[in-house]
């Protein structure tokens, strides 16, 4: 394990304020606007991504410590963590300046919303492929891991964004006549990505790289991990947040109660938990501890 | 042997002959001395375990150190430049330009970065200040059984690049094609036999016997 928790917090972090913003955009578009839905996305995106940003900061030592070093970030723009900068200083960009037009009561124009869904969808896809692109962990899959991280920012985001509309602006979070259905969908589609994750892994080439991942998926399973994976990740973020979508989509008029409430905060105790496992949880092709 | 050209036409190359280390931990010693390494801190390790089945075992002794690879995940991924290859075609890390990201130690597949005090990454540089030189590097001046042999491989005459021409030369994870310039003989014929006891990693357990039975 090279990389810890910090890391899965940014990642979460990023994924939350890309989701979240995304879910002001579209909310905005809706009939009425939904100006408060649409305000509290827009200042939770920056602030969550920035958040996220400064978390790596912090766990970068040697750049905290000659912060100077930090400028140097896209000298190497065939490294993902560059586009990585360049698509959270974008994000930031976009999204504080639709922030500051709704704090202004100015029209937020089409395109700058267009621009920041692009931008929402860049940072959610980068923190897949910023470790999709290690070749040493067979459980960060290039091909599986953006499209998991993509729809668990959007159920963390949407959650969060909601779990605070419930409590200051439940008709309008009512008014939204899509999310019912986007609620049911995106546990689920969280649900098959990770299963996706956990069999391509375990079909990984090479002595090593079979070893590394059956290893990885023990742990995972049945092993050190089991706990917050089957808890936290499965239960947490798939089971209560579907659970709460399918009963919200089959009440009528789509009534939001508690176990929406429940269903939110647990897609964000689960969005959190399986970035955790998966940075924590793979093991190596070397199978070797870091002294 | 294929290789990337280099600026200077060099090709530092180190060949481990694994069926002749005997785990004497002369090069992790002399490689801290040179390098003034603390007491958690290698650039280099030898991995230790028993091989194969009673009555035919033998002690598998496995060099590791930085592979120098002509196509290197680490210098891929490290987003500041930090990591970069010299004109001999050496990969290095100037600390001066390291944030610390980590990055680079999850991109290698051998696990031979590591974070020094400061938090900037270091590991080894095949002694670049030594091979500059025309010195071999401290582990291969050190090893008293040539099992580490080190030159470059674009002289024919040179010691490494003869042998290379003898043996058949492997690289430790060859599957992931990415032309390494630590190069072995005799590793996958050791790593095929059964492991019969945990893997020691420079002194200690690294992996169980029972993680790897499943």
């Amino acid at each position: 394990m090279v990389w810890d928790g910090m890391v899965a917090c940014d990642l979460f972090l990023a994924g939350l304020g890309a989701g979240a913003f995304l879910l002001a955009i579209v909310a905005g578009w809706s009939e009425g606007g939904s100006k408060k839905i649409r305000l509290i996305g827009s200042i939770v995106g920056p602030v969550a991504v920035a958040a996220g940003a400064l978390v790596l900061m912090i766990d970068a030592r040697a750049g905290l410590e000659s912060p100077g070093r930090f400028f140097g970030l896209i000298a190497n723009l065939a490294s993902p963590m560059a586009w990585g900068v360049i698509c959270l200083t974008c994000f930031i960009v976009v999204s504080v300046t639709s922030l500051v037009l709704q704090l202004a009561k100015k029209e937020v124009p089409r395109v700058l919303d267009i621009l920041g869904i692009v931008c929402a969808a860049s940072v959610a896809t980068y923190t897949g492929v910023l470790l999709g692109y290690s070749m040493s962990y067979p459980l960060w899959n290039l091909a599986v891991l953006p499209f998991l991280f993509v729809f668990s920012a959007a159920l963390t985001g949407f959650s969060f964004v909601s779990v605070i509309a419930y409590f200051v602006a439940r008709s309008e979070l009512k008014a939204l006549k899509f999310l019912p259905k986007v609620e049911t969908a995106l546990p689920l589609f969280v649900g098959v990505f990770l299963i996706l994750l956990l069999i391509v892994c375990a079909m990984s080439g090479g002595k090593a790289g079979q070893e590394a991942a059956v290893t990885t998926i023990q742990g995972v399973l049945t092993g050190s991990y089991a706990l917050v994976f089957w808890l936290g990740v499965v239960v947490c973020g798939i089971v209560l947040p579907l659970v709460a979508g399918i009963m919200r989509f089959m009440s009528k008029s789509y009534e939001i109660g508690s176990m929406s409430v429940i269903g939110y905060l647990g897609a964000l105790v689960g969005g959190f938990a399986m970035r955790y496992v998966i940075v924590v949880a793979a093991v190596s092709v070397t199978m070797a501890p870091i002294f | 042997m294929q290789r990337t050209e280099t600026k200077t036409d060099k090709r530092p190359f180190m060949l481990v002959d694994v069926s002749l280390c005997i785990g004497c931990h002369a090069c992790v010693n002399a490689c801290k001395f040179e390098n003034e390494l603390g007491i958690k801190q290698f650039n280099t390790w030898i991995e230790t375990w028993d091989a194969g089945e009673y009555p035919h075992v033998v002690r598998a002794n496995v060099s590791h150190l930085c592979n120098h690879c002509d196509d290197a995940p680490c210098l891929a991924v490290c987003p500041t430049g930090a990591t970069y290859r010299s004109d001999d075609g050496l990969v290095l890390v100037d600390q001066q330009k390291c944030i610390g990201c980590k990055y680079c130690m999850t991109a290698c597949p051998f696990s031979v970065r590591w974070l020094n005090d400061l938090g900037e990454v270091e590991k080894c540089t095949f002694c670049a200040n030594r091979t500059s030189q025309g010195l071999l590097p401290a582990c291969v001046g050190n090893c008293p059984t040539h099992s580490r042999l080190f030159g470059d491989l674009n002289d024919p005459e040179s010691e490494v690049a003869k042998k290379v021409a003898k043996v058949q030369v492997e690289s430790m994870l060859p599957e992931l094609n990415i032309a390494t310039n630590t190069c072995y003989t005799g590793l996958a014929q050791t790593s095929a036999l059964l492991k019969s006891s945990s893997v020691l990693h420079a002194g200690r357990v690294a992996v169980k016997l029972e993680d790897m039975e499943g």
